[in-house]
Parts: structure tokens; C-alpha cells; sequence
């Protein structure tokens, strides 16, 4: 088990993913960290030795595969709908790149 | 100091599929932005991907061809990185169980055959495209979602000219299994160079760097070169190669950095939950493999072995599949390969090049320039009538009717040359005599003079041939 985060790790993680934590707000996650590891404690606890991880939850493979006949398309007016900006039918963004 | 060098190469190449990876969204290329979209493409909540079985039968291909060994059970991967180019926040991807792996394909270089072996060809999806301006990114989902595969090389490779030869020849490859049009200038196929040196005996190598943004097969080229010269220049002043992706700028003909790789980003990559494992049926794999198109290598030895052309004319053919296409057909009707193969290589790709036009902008019918190629080995027609029909041909017309029109036949009667030679021998006495002194230059004159009473139509060959023999008789 990795060791127990401080309110300083978790400002940085949300300075890292573009916002802000007040203190509060870190030191409420800080608490509810500790209560999730020491539940995870109690998992680990569980003898897992030569057991396979399990990635589905099936264990037999499907076979379906799609048509490449099949098309479904939205208008262009539908598909900018979620957009802020809209410039020459594009999303346009803040620009991130030098 | 002399350098060892090790290249590897990394290939994406949009499948030609209808629709897209994991969306029934269209697969278009020059539409208008953000007409071929759907709720998967855009990445909006609760959407679900599903496999286009298309997508798995090309890449299944390609494998193929690629002497690779399959993996009936397909699996998808999530590749998670933030960016705006892929709205889901992640890519689907084949990272842990790619469709093939372990290929190999050979190409020729100056020492002979070289083998390069081609570590996996998984599937995954392209993303959108981005126009970075001034002050603001414009996004067009069009691209994002359609159906990829990358092909990813050992490092065999040691010069800009190795390199070419390889991404020119699985290009070829790709072009004529069909699954992809590889127009490289498009970005429909897209490579990235993985390149690093060693002192020669050393053991260990430099830094890796990589190069992007190559468009053709001679920027390959030219950008290996230039990096390879550019690493040797920095380590024999004992400096330190960075560790960077490059770009090709076609205006200077050189690299120039595009970012610096500090660390190798961690894309926390895990099995794509909404894809559950697929088996492919093994008949239905088999079917496939057992039915590929015939590949270039397969064409090339056949054109040597049915037609008898040389390696030289067989590549170049093969290098432009429409023309190779529409050789077969002139063989169909010509009596000989060979010969067909000359006027395809020579005579139609000048004329082409001559108006800027291609095979299927024109008119002209294979089966015409099979009769036409027949019309010179039957005689009926000169070599030199033959290029003057071949005018008319290209714009569609019938070689007989164009030949019968212009009032073109070659006389191939031995008697009926005979009759002419004689005439003329009669009323060139002069010449029959410089003959006998041994000037042989009155055998054209002769020969000229026959060809000048036939209206040209007379062969000659023929011509030549019989009237030797008639002055050695006088």
C-alpha cells in the first residue's frame, strides 16, 4: 500500500488537471483517502496466489462484429450543438499548442 | 568516426473501410467538417463502440501478407491521454494482444535481399483533425474514429535508402491487397522513424530519436540521411544527441525539433471494458487468407516466368498497379508479352506523360492496343505505321479501321516486292554496278527507291533482304 497522501499531493493533482482545491476541500479528500485505503487494506488482505486477474466479467469470448454496411450519422448543426464556439463548422478551443 | 545505424520504423494506414473503427459514423475523406460524425465519434456519455468486421478482414490482410501470425481472439486496449484531438479522453487501441505479430517482409538493397522483421500490425482508431491558428485550435471530427492499423518494424534497418525500400515496398503491399489507398501525401498512410547511432563495435547505442511529418517515400530517404548525418556530426564533437521528435521540413530539406521527450508518458493502458473479446471464427479466418489478391512480389515472377520480361520491366510495371492492370488486359489479345510490355512502358506511359493524362482519363481500349501489337508481329503494318495509328488509338478508335482508313497495309508478298525490286534494278543500272565495286551504300539507294514505288507499304525487312539477293543473282 502506497503511503498516506497529504492535503499538499492532492492541490498539486487538481493544479495538474487545471483547477483549484481550497484547504477544506483537500482536507476532506485527505479523510476520505484514508478511510478508502484502510478498506483496500482489508482486501489485500485476501490470499490471491495463483489466481488469474479477471478482466470481464464473462469468461467466454463474443463473436459479433458490425457490418461496414451499417450508417448512422448526425447532422452538422447536431453534432456543434454541445459547442462554445463555433467558427466555418468547427469546434474551436483555446488554443494549447505552441 | 564511423557509425553504426539502427533505424525502426512505425507505419499508420487508414483502412479503406465505409464506415468507421467503432461507429457506423461515415468514413470520408474532403467532406466538409463535422458532417461524418456520429454520438461515438464525438465522444458523447454513454456511448458504446462496436468492431467493424471490414476493418478486422483488412487488417487480417495485411497480417497475411505480412507473413505474420494471427490472434483469433481480438482484444482492445484503452490508451488514456487528455487531449483535444480525442474527445473520449482515451483511444482504442490493440496494446497488449495485437491481430498479428511476428511478419516479416524482404526488400532489395545493393548487397541482395534483405529481410525486415515487423514486430506487430494491431488495429485502433484515428483521431480528429486539429488547425492550430493564432489564438484558437479548430477541431474537425471527420477523421476521428476511422479505422487504422499500425504496422511496427523491428529496427533492421541501417540507411535512409533501406528505409525507403521498406515503406515503399509494404505500401505497395497495402495498395494492392486493397485495404488501404496509402497516399502518403494525404495522410492516409503516415510514418514515424525511430533512428540512433553507435560508434562502430561499440555496443551501446545512442539516443533514439524520432522523425515525423514524412510525406513521400524520397522524404523518407532524405530525412534518414540527414539525420544520420546530423547525429554523426554531434557525436564526433563529443556532444549529446537529445532525445527528441524531429519533423521533416521540406523547405530546408532538413530535421528541426519538434518537442523534446523529457520522460516516456504513461498512458496507463488497460483492457477496453466495452469491447469484450472477440473469437473469430477460424473458417472464416482461413477463408481469407486462403483468397488474398496476388501480391506484387507474386506478379512480378509471374510477368518474368509468362511473359519472359525482365526484372527491370516487370518493376516497372508493377510499380503502377493501374498500368500493370491494364497490361494483363493488352495480354490477353497480344501475341506477345514482350512486346506488349514495350509499348505499355514506352510508347503508352510517354504519351500519357506527353498530355498529363492518366489510364483512366482516356479512352483508349486494351483491346485495341492488343490488336494494334498484333497488326506489327502479323505485318500487315510498319513499326513506324504502327506509332502513327497509336495516335488515333489513345483516343479510342479501332487499330484496323484507323490503318484500313489511312490506306496503311505493308506488303508482305514475296512476289509482289519481287516484281518491284526487279523493276527497279532494271532502271538502275548504275547502281547495280557500284554494287559490284563494292560500294554498299547503293543498297539503300535500291531499297529506298522500292520503298518509293510501294507508297512505303512495302516491309523493310523484306525489302532489304530480297533485294540482296536479287543483285547477287545480276
Amino acid at each position: 500500500m502506497e503511503e498516506i497522501k497529504d492535503q499538499a499531493y492532492f492541490k498539486e493533482l487538481a493544479h495538474r488537471l487545471m483547477f483549484d482545491l481550497s484547504d477544506e476541500e483537500a482536507l476532506d479528500i485527505v479523510k476520505e483517502f484514508k478511510t478508502l485505503c484502510s478498506q483496500l487494506e482489508l482486501l489485500e488482505a485476501i490470499d490471491t496466489t495463483g489466481v488469474e486477474p479477471m478482466v470481464y466479467p464473462f469468461e467466454a469470448p463474443t463473436v459479433y462484429l458490425r457490418d461496414d454496411e451499417e450508417e448512422h450519422v448526425i447532422s452538422q448543426e447536431e453534432a456543434l450543438s454541445n459547442a462554445q464556439k463555433v467558427v466555418q463548422g468547427h469546434f474551436s478551443v483555446p488554443k494549447v499548442v505552441k | 568516426m564511423k557509425y553504426d545505424v539502427v533505424i525502426g520504423i512505425e507505419i499508420h494506414c487508414e483502412l479503406k473501410t465505409k464506415h468507421k473503427m467503432f461507429s457506423a459514423g461515415p468514413a470520408a475523406f474532403g467532406q466538409r467538417a463535422n458532417t461524418c460524425v456520429n454520438e461515438i465519434d464525438l465522444g458523447h456519455p454513454g456511448t458504446l463502440p462496436s468492431v467493424n468486421k471490414q476493418a478486422v478482414r483488412y487488417a487480417i490482410m495485411a497480417s497475411t501478407a505480412l507473413n505474420m501470425s494471427i490472434d483469433r481472439l481480438v482484444r482492445f486496449d484503452r490508451k488514456n491521454y487528455y487531449y483535444t484531438d480525442l474527445p473520449k479522453g482515451f483511444q482504442i487501441t490493440q496494446q497488449f494482444h495485437p491481430i498479428g505479430s511476428n511478419g516479416y517482409l524482404d526488400i532489395e538493397t545493393e548487397d541482395g535481399i534483405k529481410r525486415i522483421r515487423i514486430e506487430r500490425l494491431h488495429m485502433e482508431e484515428d483521431t480528429a483533425k486539429q488547425f492550430h491558428l493564432d489564438t484558437q485550435t479548430l477541431i474537425d471530427f471527420n477523421r476521428s474514429g476511422t479505422s487504422l492499423v499500425e504496422i511496427v518494424s523491428l529496427p533492421d534497418m541501417s540507411s535512409g535508402k533501406e528505409a525507403a525500400a521498406y515503406v515503399s515496398k509494404l505500401r505497395e503491399i497495402l495498395f494492392y491487397l486493397g485495404v488501404s489507398d496509402v497516399k502518403m501525401e494525404e495522410g492516409s498512410m503516415r510514418c514515424d522513424i525511430n533512428i540512433s547511432l553507435k560508434p562502430e563495435g561499440s555496443e551501446k547505442y545512442g539516443t533514439k530519436v524520432e522523425i515525423k511529418n514524412l510525406n513521400s517515400i524520397s522524404n523518407v530517404q532524405k530525412a534518414v540521411d540527414f539525420e544520420i548525418e546530423r547525429q554523426s556530426k554531434i557525436y564526433d564533437e563529443n556532444g549529446r544527441v537529445a532525445q527528441e521528435t524531429r519533423r521533416f521540413d521540406e523547405a530546408t530539406q532538413t530535421t528541426v525539433s519538434m518537442r523534446m521527450k523529457e520522460a516516456s508518458v504513461d498512458y496507463k493502458y488497460f483492457p477496453e471494458p466495452n469491447i469484450f473479446p472477440i473469437l473469430l471464427d477460424s473458417e472464416w479466418v482461413k477463408k481469407i487468407q486462403e483468397n488474398l489478391p496476388e501480391l506484387p512480389d507474386q506478379r512480378r515472377t509471374r510477368y518474368m516466368n509468362e511473359y519472359g520480361l525482365g526484372s527491370y520491366d516487370a518493376n516497372v510495371l508493377i510499380s503502377n498497379k493501374e498500368l500493370s492492370d491494364f497490361y494483363e488486359e493488352v495480354c490477353k489479345v497480344a501475341k506477345d508479352g514482350k512486346i506488349a510490355a514495350n509499348w505499355c512502358i514506352s510508347e503508352l506511359s510517354g504519351a500519357l506523360a506527353k498530355r498529363s493524362e492518366t489510364l483512366s482519363s482516356m479512352k483508349l481500349s486494351a483491346d485495341h492496343l492488343g490488336a494494334l501489337i498484333n497488326m506489327i508481329l502479323d505485318k500487315e503494318i510498319s513499326g513506324k505505321q504502327a506509332k502513327e495509328v497509336f495516335e488515333d488509338v489513345l483516343e479510342g478508335k479501332d487499330p484496323k479501321e484507323v490503318a484500313a482508313a489511312k490506306g496503311m497495309k505493308q506488303v508482305s508478298d514475296t512476289s509482289a516486292i519481287l516484281a518491284l525490286i526487279n523493276q527497279v534494278l532494271d532502271e538502275n543500272p548504275q547502281s547495280i554496278a557500284d554494287f559490284k565495286n563494292g560500294k554498299s551504300r547503293a543498297v539503300g539507294f535500291l531499297v529506298g527507291q522500292v520503298m518509293k514505288k510501294s507508297k512505303g507499304q512495302a516491309n523493310p525487312a523484306m525489302t532489304n533482304q530480297l533485294l540482296t539477293e536479287e543483285l547477287k543473282k545480276r
